[in-house]
């Protein structure tokens, strides 16, 4: 090759690599606006526990994310890390507190369709207004809502406490694997421990800690890039997707499951009635498909029967959901880009839920008064 | 080892690296075969056997058809390689199938037996007789390398689920150096990725929906089921002919071209037209090895009706074992049938119409097929006639009520096909002479000229399109850039996992 040609080759090459570096810069881009710094929402470790406890309107920042895997949301959180609800406060109204992981941060939903929008806007047409301050994070287990509890209280004094529970939540993992905190159980007493999880810096450390980057310049532009994020988390996900199959449970595995959901269970629940009182009241939110009947799911059974026995108030949502199916033909979980009735709840499903929270708690007012 | 999975891509980019460190044909041919061999063992390993067993029946048999000159002897080996094939592939396949039916008749209960069936045996099974009938008819000399004839019948793109390559056409590319060539590897590479975005963008998402749908469509309102239907209808096109292109791109790249297997069908105006645009190498494979033989067209009207039913019956067949299948086969064969008849009865008189009207009957036309053909899948995908029936009553708003679900990537994806259709209906055009219609989409030639211009620049001189396909000006910033914007896109927006290509249990 003559150096004309080799000239011609390596010009080819360089405007090959700079057409790969536009396309790179313009998905950049268009990601920007479809997603956010999710790991901007202020988290309750340890040391943030001060901020929930002094939270203050006037020092509020409020951070703003969007997500586009289940539907489309816009949400904003408070410098507490609390849901905002779109709504105005109310001065002198009483404030109620919900607490639960992912369906309470509800990033798949728009402000004002959150459950605590919801309640906030029946209470006040009932001429009984309440605030609401939503506590959600994503992977969160009980551990985080009792680790939380003295500061939320503190602050807000809450008139009730409602504690969101899923299908999930009383399995080993959720107690031994939960984000920032997690809790051990005394085999004697049954009483809870929370140990603070090692917290993590930046927005995605622990991804790209999985992949052996743990420090450098590359690390920090990569925590700054969008698509850099959505790659590394696509990866590690399609590696958990694919993962060995687990073998099927036997009958003893079962009950053993059963059985250990049941201590959990009981656990929790005494120690969320010591952490919040009289106020608490536990909502369970089971997974309602085109199938699902009015028969309780198990976790649910266990947790109705915990709280018969704790004197805990309990609903689930379950008769409010099925309803929205049965007398609207639609699911109250779900999105337009997931499939029918799995998933997190939607605008449909949080009403749902909201309405159901906001008669319990609003009966028990009535009862009190 | 799906095509879509990273192991697939891992031993693709192995096979490649060795591939070219190889210094001779022979011995890039014995590697291939190898991989070839790992791959379908990549399931289970026994199944190597099953392979290798029919396939050396038939090299010995085609050989024996070759050297007699006796027509009787000639048959006997033929019949004795025919026996083999589809007995092998009816044990597997019609065996549970039969005892079912047989249990139904007699009323009482048959236990089922325990048969795993091989991946591919359906697509083997009819390229190692169309090889034998072919040497038969005298078509093409019988392989006197065993070698050559175990990598034709083993060559792992096309092995599990097609195109279904004839020996005529793969036999003769034998002679090729198989060595690194930029031009392949550029228009193999962006056939892949046309695979992997029908595959892994469109009909994997749409698989959720229906699968969901099919399952309890009693449970869902009658627009969902509706549109199950249509996603269905996107999602098989879109996974098989995706197959094919990863397939064809594979193949490409290491230097076989194997044959086009889909052409845009859903714009097909006849269901005629459908056929010859659908699994065109089982369209194809039908015709030669059973409409031909039963007679064609040859023996009067009716006997061709007759024979296209036949045909489409046994081809229904072919693709599960199930009345569902063959009742799908029989709509087909029927509207063949029934097309073909009122071609006869209405003759050419296309030519004397206004174009306004000529363009509304074509619209009709096209509309009318695509209801058919995606009205027909219902029966391919239900897993029995109750759920067939479920839906259509459902769709005919016989039974209302149930969940009522808008699904988003549905739209997506058929603003996607359509666009995409579009595009191949614009290239077409553009070279559509008025005596004939052209079998081939040949790009307009102002993408050809900008594309040779860039091209020719740089001493790379793929074709702008090859067959069928389309492709991006490359190497150059518009075609890196839209190359790097595709593979971000696919990467970024395939959902999780691997879900198996559909034609893998046939």
């Amino acid at each position: 090759m003559n150096g004309k040609a080799q000239k011609k080759v390596v010009r080819a090459w360089i405007v090959n690599f700079l057409g790969a570096v536009g396309a790179v810069l313009v998905a950049e881009i268009c990601l920007s606006f479809f997603s956010s710094e999710k790991g901007r929402i202020p988290v309750p470790v340890a040391d943030a526990l001060p901020a929930i406890a002094n939270f203050s309107e006037e020092t509020n920042k409020v951070v703003k994310v969007k997500q586009f895997s289940e539907g489309f949301g816009v949400a904003h959180f408070n410098s507490d890390g609390s849901r905002s609800t779109g709504n105005d406060l109310i001065n002198d109204a009483p404030t109620g507190l919900i607490i639960g992981d992912s369906f309470v941060e509800a990033l798949q939903v728009d402000d004002r369709d959150t459950m605590g929008a919801v309640i906030e806007r029946t209470s006040r047409s009932e001429l009984w207004p309440v605030n609401v301050r939503q506590f959600g994070w994503g992977g969160t287990s009980s551990a985080t809502y009792l680790a939380i509890a003295n500061s939320v209280k503190k602050r807000w004094n809450p008139r009730w406490v409602s504690v969101l529970f899923n299908e999930d939540d009383f399995t080993e993992e959720a107690i031994s694997g939960g984000r920032f905190w997690k809790m051990e159980i005394d085999p004697i007493d049954s009483t809870l421990r929370t140990i603070p999880v090692e917290r993590t810096g930046s927005r995605f450390d622990s991804v790209l800690s999985k992949v052996g980057l743990t420090s450098g310049d590359l690390r920090e532009l990569l925590n700054h890039s969008n698509l850099a994020y959505l790659a590394v988390e696509k990866y590690l996900l399609s590696g958990n997707a694919g993962g060995a199959e687990s073998s099927k449970p036997t009958a003893a595995d079962k009950l053993q499951t059963l059985n250990k959901a049941k201590t959990i269970a009981k656990a929790v629940i005494r120690g969320l009635k010591v952490a919040y009182g009289e106020e608490l009241l536990i909502v369970y939110v089971p997974q309602i498909s085109v199938t699902s009947s009015l028969e309780p799911d198990t976790t649910e059974s266990i947790l109705a029967e915990v709280c018969y026995q704790e004197k805990v108030q309990f609903i689930s949502a379950r008769r409010a959901l099925l309803g929205l199916r049965e007398r609207r033909g639609v699911l109250g979980e779900g999105f337009s880009n997931t499939l029918p009735g799995y998933g997190h709840l939607n605008e449909l499903g949080h009403q749902a839920v909201g309405q159901e929270i906001w008669r319990a708690v609003s009966e028990r007012g009535r009862n009190n008064q | 080892m799906v095509f879509t999975s990273l192991a697939f891509i891992g031993f693709f980019f192995t096979v490649l690296v060795f591939l070219y460190l190889l210094p001779t044909r022979t011995s890039r041919q014995f590697l291939l075969l190898v991989a070839s061999c790992y791959f379908y063992a990549y399931w289970k390993p026994i199944y190597l056997l099953l392979l290798a067993t029919p396939s050396l029946i038939d090299y010995i048999c085609s050989i024996k058809i070759e050297e007699s000159d006796r027509t009787e002897t000639r048959f006997r080996w033929l019949l004795f390689s025919l026996v083999t094939n589809l007995g092998l592939l009816s044990y597997f396949k019609y065996t549970n199938f039969f005892i079912e039916n047989i249990s139904l008749l007699i009323g009482i209960p048959v236990r089922h037996l325990d048969i795993v069936l091989p991946v591919g045996i359906s697509f083997f099974t009819f390229k190692t007789l169309s090889y034998t009938i072919d040497v038969y008819r005298r078509e093409i000399p019988a392989s006197r390398s065993l070698w050559q004839y175990a990598m034709f019948v083993t060559y792992f793109p096309e092995l599990v689920a097609g195109p279904i390559v004839r020996a005529s056409v793969f036999l003769p590319q034998m002679t090729r150096s198989l060595g690194f060539s930029w031009p392949r590897v550029l228009i193999g590479m962006q056939i892949i990725l046309l695979g992997f975005t029908k595959k892994l963008l469109i009909a994997d998402r749409l698989a959720m929906f229906v699968d969901e749908i099919f399952a309890h469509p009693g449970d869902f309102s009658p627009t969902t089921v509706a549109s199950a239907v249509l996603a269905y209808s996107i999602q098989i096109y879109c996974d098989f002919s995706g197959y094919s292109d990863i397939a064809i791109g594979v193949s490409k790249i290491i230097g076989f071209d194997l044959p086009e297997n889909f052409n845009m069908p859903y714009i097909a105006t006849s269901i005629t037209e459908f056929w010859r645009r659908w699994h065109i190498t089982l369209s194809r494979w039908l015709r030669d090895y059973l409409y031909v033989p039963l007679g064609g067209n040859r023996k009067g009207r009716f006997r061709t009706y007759t024979n296209l039913f036949i045909v489409m019956l046994l081809g229904g067949l072919w693709h599960g074992a199930s009345w569902n299948f063959v009742f799908w086969g029989g709509l087909h064969g029927t509207a063949l049938a029934v097309h073909k008849f009122w071609r006869e009865i209405r003759g050419n008189v296309e030519k004397d119409r206004k174009p306004i009207v000529r363009g509304s009957l074509t619209f009709i036309s096209w509309f009318a097929t695509f209801l058919f053909v995606t009205f027909a899948w219902i029966f391919f995908r239900s897993r029995d006639f109750a759920t067939s029936k479920t839906i259509i009553l459902k769709i005919c708003g016989v039974e209302a009520g149930g969940v009522s679900w808008f699904y988003a990537p549905l739209l997506w994806a058929t603003i996607a096909v359509v666009i995409g259709h579009g595009i191949g209906i614009l290239v077409a055009r553009q070279a559509k002479s008025p005596q004939s219609r052209p079998k081939r989409i040949v790009p307009p030639v102002w993408l050809c000229r900008s594309y040779k211009a860039v091209n020719y620049r740089f001493g790379i001189k793929p074709s702008v399109f090859s067959g069928i396909y389309v492709l991006l000006p490359l190497p150059g910033f518009t075609g890196a850039f839209l190359l790097t914007l595709w593979i971000l896109a696919i990467y970024l927006f395939s959902p999780f996992g691997t879900n198996p290509f559909i034609y893998f249990q046939f």
